[in-house]
């Protein structure tokens, strides 16, 4: 591929948090509403500014799919850092098709409960359970794509395709993401869905995980090209001989 | 790859990969530790009466089980890091017993705790309390899990072969972690059974 190309693919790492930050800004999800709220206070705050809040749930739609072609990126870097067999690329594949669910179902069902604001409140009380309890509680699929990254960093022989402390960041970021694991045990507190650990910090920890990735895959991006000399005849491997 | 651990002054001990990761932890932890003395300050009475039922004796123990095991873990470091290698295995298997022990004590405590009816997912300054006692204390068992996991790795080290250098920095970066590990109980420790 090439690398113009690939750069578009790390960007679309960005562009995914760009859409999912602003879709939910404009959804209402940010700040959240608290698990606390009453099923009136639910209904009421479903009925206010729903056609914004139904643009910004058409956003998060949309930019579900986008960390695609990012995440494709990643399994390919993965799969240089593995060598003949390759496990951990096989995971990075899944993850990343599990990540979009992550996100396509909460914003369906936000979608479901701003479509009728004007039904029985207890309704509207359950679809927002059901979709902010996913939308915060859905960490496994984000920590196997930084898992399967990090462990493939610290598996590379060889040449360095990704710096070691990457290893290290991402074990850390994929350990992070289950403090929001925990909601459905909390309605209050900084463990509930609207809460300091559960909700905001996650939140810092997964932008900037997309953020940090996206400038590490740029960075292997310009590598490629002083590999192409060294081994374009030996390597396979994706964009050596595209030029 | 990585950095051969030499004694030159200004080396970094282990790899530096692995301070990203322990700086990083402890920046969460400070995070833990200030939402707790927050809610500690506004909740007042009611807070610190749940911690006073909090048992001592459970916390003192395993202070003092995480403290055997570090320094168990720096002699050996040391003793790795000088090419000398007595009983090192036996140390790792030491403070690894140490760490058991320590998850031993923390499961009898909690039986306990749910046996008289306290969990996660309270409401109010009693069950704020504990909410963080459950959630940091079980953050805190994964990682000495880890560093159990960590500390096998280690023992399985064959004793009777010099260490090549990656295998020191694994012996380092490990003794960092677990002195992390052993860290973060020493101030989770203070703050639950101490402050109150």
């Amino acid at each position: 591929m090439s690398p113009s190309m690939q750069r578009v693919f790390a960007w679309s790492g960005v562009a995914y948090v760009t859409m999912v930050f602003g879709g939910a800004l404009m959804a209402g999800l940010i700040p959240p509403i608290s698990p606390h709220a009453t099923a009136a206070q639910i209904a009421s705050f479903w009925a206010s500014h729903t056609n914004l809040k139904r643009v910004g749930i058409v956003i998060l739609v949309a930019g579900s799919g986008v960390q695609v072609p990012f995440g494709a990126l990643i399994a390919v870097r993965v799969r240089r850092m593995e060598g003949r067999e390759t496990p951990l690329t096989y995971v990075a594949v899944a993850a990343i098709a599990l990540q979009v669910m992550s996100l396509l179902f909460p914003a369906m069902v936000y979608a479901a409960a701003s479509f009728r604001p004007e039904r029985n409140p207890e309704i509207t009380q359950a679809l927002n359970d059901l979709a902010w309890l996913p939308f915060v509680m859905n960490w496994e699929a984000a920590a196997l794509q930084a898992g399967a990254l990090g462990l493939a960093v610290f598996g590379q022989r060889g040449r360095e395709v990704f710096p070691r402390w990457s290893g290290y960041y991402n074990l850390w970021t994929a350990f992070l993401y289950s403090a929001g694991g925990f909601v459905v045990m909390f309605k209050t507190g900084v463990f509930a869905w609207n809460g300091l650990l559960a909700f905001w910090f996650v939140a810092v920890v997964f932008g900037s995980w997309f953020s940090i990735t996206t400038w590490l895959l740029l960075k292997t991006v310009t590598s490629d090209d002083t590999v192409t000399s060294d081994d374009a005849v030996t390597s396979n491997d994706e964009g050596s001989l595209a030029r | 790859m990585t950095a051969p651990a030499t004694t030159d002054t200004g080396r970094i001990p282990g790899e530096v990969g692995i301070w990203v990761f322990v700086l990083g932890d402890m920046s969460v932890f400070a995070l833990f530790f200030s939402t707790f003395a927050y809610s500690q300050a506004r909740d007042g009475s009611d807070f610190t009466r749940a911690q006073k039922q909090l048992e001592l004796p459970f916390g003192l123990l395993n202070t003092v089980l995480l403290l055997t095991s570090s320094l168990f873990v720096a002699i050996a470091v040391h003793r790795v890091l000088q090419g000398d290698p007595r009983r090192v295995r036996q140390l790792f298997v030491g403070a690894l017993a140490c760490g058991l022990c320590f998850l031993g004590v923390k499961a009898l405590e909690w039986g306990q705790l749910f046996a008289d009816g306290r969990s996660a997912g309270g409401t109010g300054g009693e069950g704020e309390m504990f909410n963080y006692y459950f959630m940091f204390t079980g953050i805190h068992a994964l990682h000495v899990v880890i560093g159990c996991i960590v500390l096998s790795r280690l023992i399985a080290l064959d004793p009777a072969q010099p260490r090549t250098d990656n295998q020191k920095v694994l012996v380092e970066s490990g003794g960092i972690f677990w002195h992390m590990v052993d860290l973060l109980w020493v101030v989770l420790f203070a703050l639950f059974y101490l402050t109150r």
